[in-house]
């Protein structure tokens, strides 16, 4: 604003308050320094407190050797990490389970409430039992059971269960699948020496599959035909990836890994802690009666017309849900579904309880030989609020794009 | 419930914060038990013989003798306490945030605790070491067998950074199986889901032998690590650090000069030794130095006993437990407790 604007156009005091805008304006203003200066008050009274008793917060802590040893970890780690690194693994072992665990609740969800809705008595009062049921037990509970009574109870390493045994000369067993309260461990294959060539054998597999997909897509947008893109793609990729693998001779790129039976644990294949699969287990099958119950108000949310124009036409119950009635659901059912693959992540703390090092277990380990509780609870609270936040970030994403393609 | 517990932490620090002013203004440690009329003692609800709570809501154990000493010197009756069970993880936050009085819960003296933490130790009330329980079956004789090993630790304890240092040392490789509750380690453990289980020699002994099939199995013979276990105090109050050290003290001295609760008074009455006499307040004024009554040696000895009472109650051969006092006795017959001069 100019200062020569004239005096009649700056406006009285008394006009400004009969002004709603700038009421509201003034109210917002008021109350926004009122919480400025609480918040400020607060965080001084606890610094200064924080100092007296010489608690003053430091992250220097985070760069130092952790000694810590964990148990499972997606990443090189060892007791010489850092701190911060070993905050990385509890990180990576919380995200891989949270994903794993809204994948397989959003399929298994899917099912049961399809199961819920049908018209089968027996199969509908089984998913009503099992959502019921589910829905009433505190996860920690569940959790406990689940573990204690169910993954405890298997046989000891030396009594374990064994398929496919085969003991060599030397007296090392293997099998392709052994089962314990330790867990699982079953043969895996694993990439040896020329697999580093055989990767770029994959990649061109992938970009000829693309290249199909595309193709068959534009041909069908041209002449309205059905494609079975998906399938010719597929087809595609493991033709070049099957070639690929007889070019290579003797020289397999990859090698079943059998896991051998060693003094205490067994070694080699695939490993899956009993930790990990009670709380994967439990955690799908608790999230999945609320999956359920969304989905079943997605479903039942579209009109029944929907339904019996879909069968008029000729579509079968299974065809008709999927083309016309979940699409539609999706829409109803995705805000709700938001709310519950936010509480997934945080839900995976209860880990802690069974001996699952993911985020906060590791969290408290490094409170305990560091100190630090305050800065490792603002810390964890931050990646808890993070992890969350771009949860329901995608989630909104998905959210719109799907209401975009019903308009 | 676990982030619930440690987001209540946080909060207590917030809380403690805003009041901090007061609680600086209110004075000594001393002062603030007095005039609440009891002691708030930091201890373990689930450490059979050392500190555990019983069906009926009461604490019981050795540890819990220390906190019913320091109430006898303090208000001359040891049930003036109130008890805050806490985990290993929360008892340190739980004493710099002013939540307790003390802090008597298998708390290891190191430097880190001293000096980081700002909390102040008394001299050890026993002296533990870490070692390994193992199924007899297992054929694990020493250190080195565990190589390849599952091992339970709980987390929040020196054992679980000492394993990770004496593996390292000896170039061994291991799974760590880390709990956060003794219940859950004990179940998963005595299941096989892990093949040894690292601890205080004290707590193996102890939990072992509450187990039924206890003599399925046995601790190792070596000890990896010194564990001197002592009360904590915050810093920055030496008054009542003095109290709290010299009640243990008064534990060792009156062990020493074999004073129990059964002839506390006779001695009181016959004895000619001026420096026992000053001891248990018959004359002199050492109780009101420390801002307690002159007679409170003698009210801890007659209601709580010496140390060695305490521990034969608790620990000692006619208990379940039987854990040998090795290093843990006095000086006069070889061990490391050496009470300081009631002078």
């Amino acid at each position: 604003m100019k200062s020569s604007l004239p005096d009649s156009r700056i406006p009285s005091l008394k006009s400004m308050l009969e002004d709603d805008r700038f009421r509201n304006f003034l109210w917002q203003f008021i109350f926004f320094i009122l919480i400025v200066f609480l918040l400020g008050k607060a965080s001084s009274q606890v610094i200064s407190a924080l100092r007296t008793r010489g608690m003053m917060p430091s992250f220097k802590f985070l760069t130092l050797s952790s000694g810590i040893v964990v148990g499972e970890k997606l990443i090189e780690f060892d007791s010489s990490s850092s701190n911060l690194k070993a905050l990385m693994v509890g990180l990576l072992n919380t995200i891989s389970i949270s994903l794993l665990v809204i994948v397989f609740s959003s399929i298994f969800g899917l099912f049961v409430a399809i199961c819920r809705i049908s018209s089968n008595w027996l199969v509908s009062n089984i998913a009503k039992a099992y959502i019921e049921i589910i829905r009433n037990i505190p996860l920690l509970l569940l959790l406990l059971v689940w573990y204690r009574a169910f993954f405890l109870q298997m046989p000891g390493i030396k009594n374990a269960i064994m398929l496919g045994k085969t003991v060599s000369n030397e007296g090392v067993t293997k099998a392709s699948l052994i089962l314990s309260n330790r867990g699982l461990f079953l043969a895996w294959p694993t990439p040896t020496e020329p697999f580093v060539m055989y990767r770029f054998i994959l990649l061109g597999a992938t970009v000829a599959a693309l290249l199909v997909w595309i193709f068959l897509r534009v041909r069908s947008g041209k002449t309205g035909k059905k494609a079975l893109g998906f399938l010719w793609a597929t087809l595609a990729f493991l033709a070049i990836a099957a070639a690929g693998w007889l070019s290579m001779g003797a020289n397999h790129p990859l090698r079943l890994d059998f896991p051998r039976l060693g003094k205490f644990n067994a070694n080699g294949g695939l490993y899956i802690s009993s930790e990990w699969f009670s709380l994967f287990s439990g955690l799908v099958l608790y999230t999945s009666a609320f999956v359920a119950e969304a989905f079943r108000a997605g479903i039942q949310g579209v009109p029944k017309g929907q339904m019996e124009a879909a069968r008029a036409l000729g579509l079968g119950h299974l065809r008709s849900l999927r083309l016309i009635v979940i699409p539609q659901a999706k829409i109803v059912a995705i805000p709700p579904l938001t709310s519950i693959f936010l509480g997934i992540a945080k839900n995976t703390s209860l880990g802690v309880a069974i001996g699952f090092p993911d985020l906060f277990s590791i969290t408290g380990t490094i409170i305990n030989q560091t100190g630090r509780a305050l800065e490792m609870i603002i810390l964890v609270m931050a990646i808890y609020l993070l992890m969350s936040t771009a949860t329901s970030l995608f989630m909104n994403w998905y959210n719109k794009r799907v209401q975009l393609i019903e308009h | 419930m676990k982030k619930a517990v440690s987001l209540g932490l946080l909060l207590c620090v917030m809380i403690a914060g805003l009041f901090a002013a007061d609680t600086a203004k209110q004075g000594s440690t001393l002062e603030t038990v007095k005039k609440r009329g009891y002691l708030i003692a930091g201890v373990n609800s689930s450490n059979a013989g050392w500190s555990y709570l019983k069906s009926d809501g009461s604490y019981e154990g050795f540890e819990v003798e220390f906190a019913r000493a320091i109430a006898t010197a303090i208000f001359n009756d040891p049930s003036k306490v109130q008890y805050r069970p806490l985990t290993s993880k929360e008892r340190f936050t739980a004493l710099q945030t002013g939540e307790i009085d003390v802090l008597i819960r298998t708390a290891t003296h190191t430097l880190t605790r001293d000096a980081d933490l700002a909390l102040s130790f008394t001299t050890p009330y026993f002296y533990d070491g870490q070692s390994f329980l193992v199924r007899k079956d297992s054929g694990i004789k020493s250190i080195e067998d565990l190589d390849g090993a599952t091992i339970a630790v709980l987390t929040g304890s020196t054992g679980e950074i000492t394993l990770s240092d004496i593996m390292a040392s000896k170039g061994l490789k291991y799974k760590p199986l880390l709990f956060e509750s003794l219940d859950e380690l004990k179940n998963a453990f005595f299941s096989g889901r892990a093949d040894a289980w690292t601890s205080d020699k004290s707590s193996l002994a102890a939990t072992a032998a509450t187990y039924p099939n206890a003599s399925d199995y046995l601790t190792l013979e070596t000890t990896v690590s010194k564990e001197p276990l002592a009360m904590a105090v915050r810093h920055g109050d030496d008054d009542w650090f003095d109290l709290v050290q010299w009640t243990l003290n008064v534990l060792f001295y009156s062990e020493e000069k074999n004073i129990t609760s059964a002839n506390v008074n006779q001695v009181r009455s016959s004895t000619k030794d001026p420096d026992i006499q000053n001891f248990l307040g018959a004359k002199g004024q050492l109780g009101s130095m420390l801002g307690v009554s002159n007679d409170w040696a003698y009210n801890i000895i007659k209601k709580v006993g010496n140390y060695g009472e305490i521990y034969n109650k608790h620990l000692g051969p006619k208990t379940i437990f039987n854990i040998p006092r090795g290093l843990n006795v006095q000086w006069t017959k070889g061990g490391l407790f050496y009470a300081t001069p009631f002078k």
